[in-house]
């Protein structure tokens, strides 16, 4: 098969990533907790990394990689529920600006898309603390809520007051990232409606929802994965300003606890755990890159000339 | 004498100024030709005389702010200005083709050309899919592509160029239109790919019956390839004429030029001839001339007032110099 | 003649010939941010003199005057036309101050990346081989990662190592070097592409076949050519870093907190916020607001105003 070199040289690459981030985290645990390094080398910190072995917070006397697990969830959820939403509206409003540029809807589409990425995540968190919580007193201010445990997994979101509480976080979190992704969208849309293939199915008369469909819709998703993965780093960003905000229980607001507090080998397991998982999600949209794209599919047209018998 | 297949009458294109203080600039300026059923007609002019952008107009594809603001295109009888956009969507395609120029990017990478074949001929023929594929093979096997049940699963990237131009060409065909529109066809393709798809495409129009306007900036090309010539200059047609009068005489100093600078026209060792400047811009034109500023011939007149293009058909040329023979020969 | 000097009047040139003062008049929205911005600009620089308080000055806090409301709420003092915070500073001249620095750090940051961005997109472009290999892969590998989270992570750990007291007093200048050396690959990719296309045009081979040297080439004859991207890419990042270096502050890895932030002021008045007294946290949001919105409308309008379509349509 003609995909396996590029599976190993992916997993060469990220080998080596995962060990040069390692090799920093430790420097970075000598100078934040710079006793508890002097009893650890870095080939003995490497091997426990390869074992398993995140080390031990200084404040919670918990096994790192513990600690970090249990808070995973929780911004998973939260992650997940905003990804949703946006994934919700910014198609169908990207593809309508794109389509009907001109109408009063879209225009008003696009000034509040423009207002959007003007109000920081932690603006919106705010005026939506201030006026549901403090003011109105409809929802909580913090918190995650009552969770119910899944096995190993905690969720917020079988209770109702588990729903109560990422109410806010989530839809602060949509109201800044939505107006990016409306914005990508649309802009990828129209490009790709400027383009040949979509000019020369004009020529053909071809109707312009046929065109949408087979020309824009198709030819924009490829580059609509790779903008939106290359928007990972910034949902990660604005979720840890999120957490901090709403004292939501997520691995964002531990890291920032850890560096306040100055927990050395907590903060260096958070900085290689998270780099893991940063390359496990490259990882996935290479995969979704590679079943969109004809160009690298080469396995496609084989496993079809083997079932057609040539060659 | 039969009507004319397609009549464009004195066609204006301009483009819309973004700003409200900046003029419109005009880029055809009372383009004026017919084209009867079957014949080949060739259009040929340098980069910026409004070539492809005759084409484009001829079916109002405007892709940014140029528009029609003057002048009419009538084809099979009906005015194409006037017509509604699911009216226009009838006539593209299936009775006028395109073909363009860059055969690298105008298919669309996601599709396979059956998808794509297909899709374009469903849109106008109410037929089922096995027998729209029939049609899709016979078709690729006239613009002779090897192999062609294959190639229907392949997409676009898997072809060479000279492959997609033909497919081009095939699609273009498909529809067993009245007229193509190829602009620039062989233009992308390399020389030794040139010579062939090119006299595919003459001979496919001429045993089909499609008559075929042919875009270029090659006159070398016209020869062999038209039955009508039809040179542009800044935006107007300034000669027009039967190909084989057109180049054994031509009457424009620009026509005349553009023979002369013809490498067949040299002899060894010779330096090739140019015509001298260039074509001016947009802005730079007024009533006046638009080749004087580069004519050998120009005289006073000639910057005065802008020539008009004889009445009539057959071989005739918008210059101040012929109807000032025709006055002298009067007189 | 000086080269510097001709060359760089055809820049200038260039430029005029956009009109670009007509076009803003013609477009009301962009002429309204664009003398807010102006006038926030102007406030900015004239803190110093006109702000009714130094924030920065411990003397003139007094813990008694702490927590009132502005001037249209009950309870309030006049001296203090937007209130105090919980140390007793004019809510004002606080704003004032975090206005001026966001823009301070906004520009400087934005100067060290697009110095830093044009120069390698330069490099890259114009060299092409392992100049261009190494620098690209190192603007890709930085791109896959926001520069915001980088700036968080760095940040962090930095504060972290160094303890808080020592951090906050080079926080300033970390944050412009981080901003700053976060965000110049857009710069660098923006310009590759376009050095790739112009390398190729007749005017680049005409230079250097009269033997002009490769850094004059690149500076005068293709970078000129190639300047209306990477301006509107350092206005939309001015906002980028604004926006930035206010999140920061809001968690408490930015700016100190005796020299006001508008983010900072957002974060420590949070906690206010949740008793009622909402002013600490949102009056600073609101500016903030402004500011941000105001930059991003003059940056959509330059985007479209340098649009190379609309280059050459002369009257």
């Amino acid at each position: 098969m003609t995909y396996f070199p590029q599976i190993t040289q992916r997993l060469l690459t990220g080998g080596i990533t995962i060990t040069l981030v390692a090799c920093v985290s430790y420097w970075i645990l000598s100078l934040i907790s710079p006793n508890l390094a002097l009893d650890l080398s870095l080939d003995q910190y490497l091997n426990n990394i390869l074992h398993g072995d995140f080390g031990q917070s200084q404040f919670y006397h918990q096994p790192n990689l513990e600690i970090i697990f249990e808070k995973l969830p929780a911004t998973f959820e939260l992650v997940i529920i905003t990804s949703f939403i946006v994934a919700l509206f910014a198609l169908p409003l990207g593809l309508y600006t794109a389509i009907a540029p001109r109408q009063k809807l879209a225009r008003g589409i696009m000034a509040f898309s423009l207002l959007g990425i003007s109000v920081p995540v932690f603006l919106t968190g705010s005026l939506m603390v201030y006026l549901f919580a403090v003011e109105l007193n409809w929802l909580p201010a913090f918190g995650r809520g009552e969770v119910v445990r899944v096995g190993s997994w905690s969720s917020g979101l079988f209770t109702v007051s588990g729903w109560q509480h990422i109410v806010m976080p989530a839809t602060a979190l949509s109201l800044t990232l939505l107006p990016l992704f409306l914005r990508l969208i649309r802009a990828e849309l129209i490009q790709v409606m400027h383009s040949n293939p979509v000019r020369l199915a004009q020529a053909m008369g071809i109707t312009p929802w046929r065109i949408w469909l087979s020309y824009g819709l198709r030819n924009a998703t490829l580059p609509m994965i790779t903008m939106a993965s290359l928007q990972f780093g910034t949902l990660m960003a604005y979720t840890l300003v999120a957490e901090t905000l709403f004292q939501w229980p997520g691995v964002g607001s531990l890291f920032m606890q850890g560096i306040i507090r100055g927990d050395g080998p907590l903060v260096a397991a958070y900085l290689v755990l998270v780099s893991i998982m940063f390359l496990l999600f490259n990882s996935l949209t290479d995969l979704a890159y590679g079943l969109f794209n004809p160009h690298l599919a080469p396995w496609r047209q084989q496993t079809q000339q083997t079932r057609q018998g040539t060659p | 004498m039969t009507s004319p297949l397609l009549k464009v009458t004195n066609l204006h294109v301009n483009f819309i100024s973004r700003w409200p203080h900046e003029p419109n600039i005009d880029v055809l300026r009372g383009v004026s030709f017919d084209l009867y059923r079957g014949e080949r007609v060739a259009l040929v002019g340098e980069s910026g005389a409004g070539k492809s952008l005759l084409a484009t107009s001829i079916i109002q594809l405007f892709d940014s702010s140029a528009r029609i603001h003057e002048g009419q295109v009538e084809f099979e009888g009906q005015q194409l200005t006037q017509l509604k956009p699911k009216q226009l969507r009838q006539v593209r395609g299936r009775r006028i083709g395109m073909v363009f120029q860059d055969p690298m990017t105008n298919l669309n990478p996601s599709l396979t050309l059956e998808q794509q074949l297909l899709e374009c001929i469903l849109s106008h023929r109410n037929i089922g899919r096995a027998e729209a594929r029939l049609v899709a093979l016979h078709k690729l096997r006239q613009v002779h592509i090897p192999a062609p049940e294959a190639r229907l699963q392949q997409y676009p990237h898997q072809l060479s160029a000279g492959q997609r131009q033909r497919a081009t060409i095939a699609m273009a065909l498909a529809l067993e239109p009245a007229l193509i529109i190829a602009d620039e066809p062989t233009s992308a393709l390399d020389v030794t790919m040139q010579a062939e798809v090119m006299s595919l495409l003459t001979h496919l129009c001429h045993s089909n019956g499609v008559a075929l306007l042919l875009i270029t900036h090659d006159l070398s090309l016209v020869a062999h390839a038209s039955d009508r010539c039809l040179i542009m200059y800044a935006g107007q047609i300034v000669e027009q004429g039967p190909t084989s009068a057109l180049i054994n005489d031509a009457q424009h100093p620009y026509t005349q030029g553009l023979i002369k600078a013809l490498p067949q026209m040299s002899s060894p060792g010779q330096t090739l001839f140019q015509i001298p400047g260039q074509m001016p811009a947009a802005q730079e034109l007024g009533n006046h001339c638009s080749f004087a500023q580069r004519c050998e011939f120009a005289h006073d007149a000639c910057w005065q007032q802008a020539p008009n293009m004889p009445k009539g058909i057959g071989h005739r040329a918008s210059c101040h110099l012929l109807t000032a023979a025709e006055a002298g020969a009067e007189i | 003649m000086n080269a510097a000097k001709y060359h760089g009047h055809h820049v200038w040139r260039r430029f005029r010939r956009q009109q670009l003062w007509r076009q803003l008049k013609a477009n009301k929205t962009a002429f309204v941010s664009a003398i807010i911005l102006l006038t926030l600009g102007v406030l900015a620089i004239l803190t110093p003199w006109i702000s009714p308080f130094d924030p920065t000055n411990m003397q003139q806090q007094n813990i008694m005057d702490a927590e009132l409301p502005p001037f249209w709420q009950p309870g309030n003092e006049s001296r203090f036309l937007l209130g105090t915070d919980g140390l007793g500073r004019d809510l004002l001249s606080s704003i004032l101050y975090g206005l001026k620095n966001s823009l301070w750090i906004g520009f400087w940051a934005v100067l060290l990346q697009f110095t830093l961005g044009t120069s390698l997109g330069l490099c890259a472009g114009y060299f092409g081989g392992w100049a261009d290999r190494i620098i690209m892969s190192l603007a890709d590998f930085q791109l896959t990662f926001s520069s915001l989270m980088l700036a968080i992570l760095v940040l962090a750990i930095t504060r972290a190592a160094m303890g808080a007291h020592d951090y906050h007093i080079w926080s300033p200048w970390l944050l412009v070097l981080v901003l700053g050396l976060a965000d110049w690959p857009q710069y660098a990719r923006t310009l590759r592409a376009s050095v790739l296309a112009e390398k190729h045009k007749d005017y680049i081979a005409a230079a250097q076949v009269l033997g002009y040297k490769s850094r004059h080439i690149m500076v005068f004859h293709i970078l000129p050519n190639t300047l209306s991207p990477l301006l509107v890419i350092a206005t939309l990042q001015i906002a980028h870093v604004i926006l930035a270096e206010a999140a920061l502050s809001f968690l408490g890895i930015g700016m100190p907190y005796a020299n006001p932030s508008l983010g900072g002021l957002m974060g420590a008045g949070f906690e206010y916020m949740l008793s009622g007294i909402w002013w600490i946290a949102l009056l600073p949001g609101l500016a903030l607001l402004t500011l941000l919105l105001s930059i991003n409308l003059v940056a959509d309008w330059l985007r479209d105003a340098l649009d190379p379509k609309n280059l050459g349509q002369r009257p």
